[in-house]
C-alpha cells in the first residue's frame, strides 16, 4: 500500500493536479473568507465552512479523476491488475493520496480562523467542530469520486460523472420532493450529503452523522475493490 | 435435476464459473450494503434515544441544565409537544423552522420517557390549529407555534 499511496503522492506533486487542486481550493475558500468575515465584520466561522462544503463537490472530481480513470486511459491499469499487490492496497493506496492532499488543503485554510482569532473573537471549539464536518465531507466525496472513476475509461468522463454524482447525493433531499412519496423522501433525506453536514455547520458534533460518513466512505471503498477484483478476475 | 439434458441452457448455467462467482460477488456486495445500512439507522436511532451529540457551539444552544434535567426527570403526566411549522413542503419543514429548536426537542425527548414530540404543517393538518384556539379561548394558534399537551 505505501508504494502505491507514494506513487500517488509524487503523481500530485510532478504534475499539476494536485496544484489546480490547491490553487483553486484557497482561491474559493479566500472569496468564501472575504464574504462571510472580512466584509461582513463576523467572527462566525461556520457559515464560511458551511459554503466551503460546496467546493468538494467541485473538486475533489478533480483530485480523484486520474487514479483510476487515467490509469484505464494510458492502459497502464493492466499493470496494476498484474502486480502482487492485493486489491484493497491499492485502492487504499490511492484513497489516502488524495486524502493526504485534501487534508494539506485543509491545513492551509486553517489561516482564516487563525486570522480571525489575531483581530477577532473566534469560538475555537464550534470552530473544530465545523472542521470535522467539513473534512468527514471531504473524505466522503473522495471515496464515491474513486469509485465513479474505477467505472469511468477516460479522466474527463469521470470528471463530469463525478460532479453529477456529487451534486446529486448532496441534494438528494431535494430530488425527492419530485417524486411525492413518503418513502423515497425518507430514502433520499438519508443518503442526502447536505442534510448530514447541517448539524456540523450549528457546531454540534452529531454520533449518527459521524457514523454515516465513515460508514458511506467504507462502503464507496468496499465497492471500488469489488469493481478491481472483478475485472482482474475476468481478465485472468 | 437428473431430468435436465446436459447440454441444455440451464445445465451449462449452472456449471459457469463466471456466472457462479458473479452472483456470489454480487450478493456478497448487496449483504454489506444492507449492513452498512442497517449500522447507520442503529446510529440514527441511538442518537434520538440517548441524545448522543456534542454541541460545542460558542452558546451550547441545545445543552441542557441540571434544572431542566431534574425537571424531565421528575416527569409524572405524559407530555406531548406539537412543533408547527409553516413550510408548504417536507423541505420547508427540514431547513425553514428552527433546526436549533427541533434538536433541543429531540434531546428532551431523548431525557423522559414520559416527553414526545412531533411537528406538524399546518397545511396537512389543519384542524389542530382550530382545536386548540378553541381550547385556549383568547389565545389564537397558528404557524410557528408550539403546543404543549399535558395527557
Amino acid at each position: 500500500m505505501l508504494s502505491i499511496l507514494k506513487r500517488e503522492i509524487q503523481g500530485y506533486i510532478y504534475t499539476p493536479t494536485g496544484y489546480v487542486f490547491l490553487g483553486v481550493f484557497l482561491l474559493l475558500s479566500g472569496v468564501c473568507y472575504a464574504i462571510l468575515n472580512l466584509a461582513a465584520r463576523s467572527s462566525n466561522m461556520l457559515y464560511t465552512l458551511e459554503y466551503m462544503g460546496y467546493l468538494w463537490m467541485l473538486l475533489c472530481p478533480v483530485l480523484v479523476m486520474r487514479l483510476f480513470a487515467g490509469e484505464q486511459y494510458r492502459h497502464t491499469d493492466k499493470l496494476l491488475s498484474s502486480s502482487p499487490l492485493p486489491i484493497t492496497a491499492i485502492v487504499l493506496g490511492k484513497f489516502f493520496a488524495a486524502c493526504i492532499v485534501m487534508l494539506c488543503s485543509v491545513a492551509v485554510s486553517f489561516v482564516y480562523p487563525l486570522l480571525t482569532a489575531v483581530y477577532g473573537k473566534l469560538y475555537l471549539a464550534e470552530t473544530l467542530a465545523a472542521y470535522t464536518g467539513f473534512v468527514l465531507q471531504g473524505i466522503a466525496f473522495i471515496a464515491m469520486d474513486l469509485f465513479i472513476s474505477t467505472l469511468s475509461h477516460n479522466q474527463f468522463t469521470a470528471a463530469i460523472s463525478c460532479i453529477g454524482v456529487n451534486l446529486f447525493f448532496w441534494l438528494a433531499d431535494l430530488v425527492s420532493e419530485a417524486f411525492g412519496s413518503a418513502l423515497i423522501e425518507r430514502i433520499f433525506t438519508f443518503i442526502s450529503l447536505y442534510r448530514r453536514s447541517s448539524d456540523f455547520s450549528m457546531g454540534r458534533i452529531s454520533f449518527s452523522n459521524c457514523v454515516f460518513y465513515i460508514v458511506f466512505t467504507i462502503v464507496m471503498l468496499f465497492l471500488c475493490v469489488r469493481i478491481l477484483d472483478g475485472r482482474r478476475w475476468h481478465e485472468s | 435435476m437428473k431430468n435436465i439434458p446436459e447440454n441444455s441452457l440451464i445445465a451449462r448455467l449452472s456449471r459457469s464459473k463466471k456466472l457462479r462467482r458473479g452472483t456470489g460477488a454480487l450478493l456478497f456486495t448487496l449483504l454489506v450494503v444492507l449492513c452498512a445500512v442497517a449500522a447507520t439507522l442503529l446510529a440514527d436511532d441511538i442518537e434520538s434515544r440517548h441524545a448522543f451529540s456534542l454541541d460545542l457551539s460558542f452558546n451550547e444552544q441545545t445543552v441542557q441544565s441540571t434544572v431542566t434535567n431534574s425537571m424531565l426527570s421528575k416527569l409524572d403526566k405524559d407530555v406531548h409537544v406539537y412543533m408547527l411549522t409553516s413550510g408548504t413542503s417536507e423541505y420547508d419543514t427540514l431547513y425553514n423552522e428552527d433546526d436549533t429548536l427541533r434538536t433541543l426537542l429531540e434531546r428532551y425527548s431523548a431525557k423522559s420517557t414520559r416527553f414526545t414530540y412531533s411537528q406538524e404543517r399546518l397545511i396537512d393538518n389543519p384542524t389542530l390549529a382550530s382545536r386548540y384556539s378553541d381550547a385556549f379561548g383568547q389565545v389564537q394558534v397558528s404557524n410557528d407555534c408550539l403546543i404543549v399537551y399535558c395527557l
